[in-house]
């Protein structure tokens, strides 16, 4: 499905987007609140809140203690109870913090009650590095949650599919992380001012090819699509595959590209190892075996914490020449 | 020199933390508190400490942190009053006992070893009967009295206490300063807070600026610690209301109490009322008292020789005996 | 306080209903009937009821792993709560929950808990919502000694103290936590002293006392109501059964003295006894709620036993909404 803009021209910040999303679902639902560290009086470290405080008041938009598992409590407890919580959590790190509530009560309540309770939750966080906040700032856990039945994981790439998929969250009457990412926090891209939803579920074709799948999320969509144009002067035509959302996951859009390509590669910046990419790769070669040329390979990073130095970290990190590599032992 | 002490920790934990904001006293606080007094007392004089061993550990800790010897009282600490009773018993003898509890906490000991030598640390909550007074303080007084060269009656009171009787087979009891019948059907959460529910008190004392039903009784009269007296009340009986007070009846809850009757009782008078009722001895609902059941009150001067820290010092400091390397002869310049 | 004589019996009869399900479930674990870990509440109802007589289905829970007694004194029935017990579609969460997941949100029981120290946080929302949404109900948090060592306990204390919010924190400490002594897993003796560092009162209730216990709830309740905050309540109580199931494990980590010890302070026992004294309920009258509550109870077996198994294709609903 390609992205569609109503009101072309007008633009917005990655962080903007999140502002918009948040805003509208607070004038849409009575029921809907943030909760977070820093989210009111600072607006969140990363400006994403900047303003609602004013606008909406101390009742709907909550600073919260340090206390992480107090929070995502404070979100469970209240979805349960028939609120709709935004809950913020600033760093995805932090989610160590706060896993029993999320694994253990969050994901879990619904199915243990019989479908008794009903859990509308958002949660708000941020992935990835390449701003030198080292090993606890920057990682990308997303593995963490898709692991988990009862969860919904979305990882939006542009300002409008974060817009669009912060709006579907907020609707959903399930928990649904929206795992964002802070390098893009500046990207600009068209966004509508009117609210719009981007379906949870549903990977959007951001470059066409037929030579080989590469699919994709979040910041690592940008690199692949820089890749993709590296390889397209050197007569390798690569489609590039946003998932947008993690889990569920839209298996059916990558099954169908493979099938014309034939060849397929996964990128993310998680670390390689048990990373979404063994799953999506294992499905592939389930789904659609006959159709493959070569063995489906794997982009991310290396079994290591996210170091420090820039340089080091320049080295960790996922990017388009690394991918555009692997694409080319496709071929080799 | 032979010092006892016995802590409680259960004092200053009931519902009137919630009822009245009353302070919270924790283990912790009390283990402080312990220790101040210790290090105070031990500064100048090096007695036997004989100790419960209390369910808080309260001494034990105190005495380890200052690593000062002490000799733990055989007795099996359950956590109850009883504890307290059964201390203070086994406490006979010794030159002085110090408490840290509230007034149940001094009425639990009392009915160990009635007219038991005592220094009262407050745990703070609602103590008619013992003054607030800084443990280390009491700790330099508790010196001074356990060797025994102050002049006893300027340093200290022979408590009143109510003696309590009934018409079953059920134990004398007691009470420092109140004896309260109520129209609760539950001992329940124990501490009395609800002055509609008020029938009689006996009280040892009645001081407008205490609070409490001595307070209650201190609105219509006074009655002193160290008077040859006591005052009894009656409440709330339809029509028969004589005075109502506005009172403290117990930290932080002032209310209206309807007043039938307020009295002087003397000595050997006894006062009796029948039930249906719950008995409260110094703040606490303990007792039952069925229609048909009867209890007998009297009061007596024969309790505790509680000791004032404050006239201690201040008599010591006029002996001179807070002088060191000197003579004692103070010069009145 | 004044308590008119149907509130004194409607505690008695929600500590009869939790004495008497809890028994029988612990013969059938005993007997093989029921599958999994049973940890019954035996020895410490009179704390579930004299919050729960206080509490409307508005009025929110959180549970613990030791949940069936909140549930039944909060309204729960023995035929859909013995039909989770036993796994049938016909159980509360229709088998997928069980006894350690057992809730009922009509009843405003948000679940018994498997992870010690999980409820706090969950009450904090649901009080939250409370508040937000202006209600004149509570929440009540049900944690043991245990839990109050877990992190999530000091989180969701602080928060709840900062937003003053209506929710009562009920610790029933049976001093244990699993199979370790209270005094070998804190280094304190009261759990209520840890109010203080939040900002809000700590109270010790006779948890063995279901008027000690009613009354301190009742000050809570007021307290909360009067935006004022939440309060610890630390009922003082005791497991009369094992930690799972009625013997358990046979550890040998307590005495058979103490056990004898706190069984006579038995809850409903001490309050029958004063019951009868006061004449509201006869010794009669006493056997013949028992024999009519264990007759429902056998119901409520009998439901379950005749129950259908969940059907397999049951296995993914309610993953997601």
């Amino acid at each position: 499905m390609k992205a569609q803009t109503d009101t072309p021209g007008r633009e917005t910040t990655y962080i903007g987007a999140v502002s918009e999303a948040v805003r509208s679902i607070l004038i849409e639902q009575d029921e809907a609140f943030v909760a977070g560290e820093d989210v009111a009086g600072a607006g969140g470290v990363f400006g994403s809140f900047r303003g609602l405080l004013d606008e909406f008041g101390d009742r709907r938009i909550v600073d919260t203690p340090i206390s992480e598992e107090g929070i995502v409590g404070l979100g469970v407890g209240a979805a349960a109870t028939g609120l709709r919580p935004i809950i913020d959590i600033m760093f995805m790190d932090f989610m160590g913090e706060c896993m029993d509530e999320i694994a253990n009560q969050m994901a879990k309540m619904r199915y243990m009650f019989g479908g008794s309770a009903t859990l509308p939750i958002t949660v708000l966080t941020m992935s990835g590095g390449g701003i030198n906040m080292a090993a606890q700032h920057s990682q990308s856990l997303e593995a963490w949650i898709c692991h988990l039945p009862g969860l919904k994981v979305v990882a939006p790439s542009t300002p409008y599919d974060t817009k669009g998929l912060i709006i579907s969250a907020a609707r959903d009457n399930n928990p649904v992380f929206v795992v964002m990412n802070k390098l893009s926090l500046r990207n600009r891209g068209p966004v509508p001012e009117e609210p719009y939803e981007v379906p949870i579920g549903s990977a959007n074709v951001v470059r066409e090819g037929t030579d080989v799948t590469v699919v994709t999320y979040s910041r690592m969509v940008g690199e692949a699509e820089k890749a993709a144009e590296t390889l397209a002067g050197e007569e390798i035509s690569a489609e590039v595959i946003d998932l947008r959302s993690l889990q569920p996951l839209d298996t059916e859009s990558i099954l169908e590209s493979v099938r014309k390509t034939n060849r397929a590669v996964v990128v993310h910046e998680a670390v390689r190892f048990g990373g979404l990419g063994g799953e999506i790769a294992s499905q592939i070669q389930e789904h659609a075996f006959d159709y493959l040329d070569a063995p489906v390979t794997r982009v991310g990073a290396p079994f290591s914490p996210v170091p420090f130095s820039p340089v080091l970290e320049q080295a960790y990190l996922p990017n388009a020449i690394k991918i555009a590599s692997e694409v080319r032992e496709l071929f080799s | 020199m032979q010092i006892g002490i016995i802590a409680n920790p259960n004092a200053g934990k009931d519902i009137r933390r919630l009822t009245a904001g009353a302070s919270v006293s924790s283990t912790e606080e009390k283990v402080a508190v312990v220790r101040r007094f210790l290090a105070a007392l031990c500064s100048s004089c090096c007695p036997d400490i004989h100790y419960l061993d209390d369910s808080g550990g309260i001494v034990r800790s105190a005495l380890r942190s200052l690593g000062i010897q002490g000799q733990e009282l055989d007795v099996q600490s359950e956590g109850l009053s009883t504890d307290s009773e059964c201390a203070a018993d086994k406490l006979r003898g010794v030159d002085l006992v110090v408490s840290l509890g509230g007034d149940g906490t001094n009425r639990a000991i009392t009915k160990g070893w009635r007219d038991i030598p005592l220094i009262a640390l407050s745990t703070g909550t609602n103590n008619a009967w013992a003054s607030m007074t800084e443990a280390t303080s009491a700790g330099i007084a508790a010196g001074h009295i356990a060797r025994k060269h102050l002049d006893e009656q300027a340093i200290s009171v022979k408590s009143k206490v109510v003696h309590v009787s009934f018409d079953d087979n059920r134990n004398d009891s007691l009470a420092l300063v109140d004896v309260v019948g109520t129209h609760d059907k539950f001992t329940g959460a124990r501490a009395i807070v609800d002055p509609e529910q008020y029938a009689f008190a006996v009280v040892t004392q009645a001081d407008a600026a205490k609070i409490g039903m001595v307070g209650v009784a201190g609105a219509c009269m006074q009655v002193r610690a160290d008077e040859k007296r006591g005052a009894a009340l009656t409440f709330n009986v339809e029509n028969e209301t004589s005075r109502t007070v506005r009172t403290a009846i117990a930290p932080g809850l002032v209310r209206d109490v309807r007043i039938v009757s307020c009295e002087e009782l003397r000595f050997n008078q006894c006062k009796s009322f029948s039930g249906p009722m719950v008995v409260a001895f110094d703040g606490e609902r303990e007792e039952y008292l069925a229609k048909d059941q009867t209890v007998n009150c009297v009061v007596k001067q024969d309790g505790p020789r509680l000791f004032d820290v404050s006239a201690t010092l201040r008599e010591a400091s006029r002996l001179g005996l807070l002088t060191i390397g000197r003579s004692r002869e103070v010069s009145s310049a | 306080m004044d308590l008119s004589d149907s509130t004194l019996l409607d505690i008695h009869r929600r500590m009869v209903r939790i004495r008497t399900f809890e028994t029988e479930a612990g013969k059938l674990a005993e007997a093989g009937k029921i599958p999994g870990a049973l940890h019954l509440y035996v020895g410490q109802e009179a704390i579930a009821a004299g919050v729960m007589s206080q509490l409307s289905n508005q009025d929110w829970i959180t549970s613990t792993h030791r949940g069936h007694g909140h549930l039944i004194a909060k309204g729960g029935e023995f035929g859909p709560m013995f039909a989770e017990l036993y796994g049938r579609a016909t159980g509360y969460c229709k088998g997928k929950g069980g006894s350690m997941h057992i809730s009922n949100m009509d009843l405003g029981m948000l679940g018994a808990n498997g992870i010690v120290g999980a409820g706090p946080p969950i009450a904090v929302g649901a009080a939250f919502t409370l508040k937000y949404r202006e209600s004149d109900n509570v929440t009540v948090t049900f944690f043991g000694d245990g839990a109050s060592n877990e992190g999530s306990f000091h989180e969701a204390a602080n928060m709840a103290s900062l937003y003053k919010l209506p929710l009562l924190f009920v610790c029933e400490n049976n001093g244990y936590g699993e199979y370790t002594p209270q005094e070998s897993h804190q280094a304190i003796l009261d759990v209520a002293d840890r109010a203080s560092g939040y900002g809000m009162p700590g109270v010790v209730v006779d948890g063995m006392d279901a008027i000690a216990v009613y009354e301190s709830v009742h000050a809570a309740i007021a307290r909360a109501k009067s935006g004022s905050g939440p309060t610890l309540l630390e009922c003082k109580t005791y497991r009369f059964f094992d930690h799972v199931g009625v013997r358990g494990m046979g550890l040998a980590y307590r005495t058979d003295e103490e056990l004898a010890e706190w069984q006579k302070r038995d809850p409903i026992h001490m309050f029958e006894a004063r019951l009868q004294e006061l004449g509201v309920l006869s010794a009669d009258q006493a056997k013949a709620i028992h024999e009519e509550i264990l007759s429902a109870v056998q119901r409520g077996i009998e439901f379950a036993e005749s129950s259908p198994m969940p059907d397999p294709a049951t296995l993914l609903e309610d993953v997601y909404a």
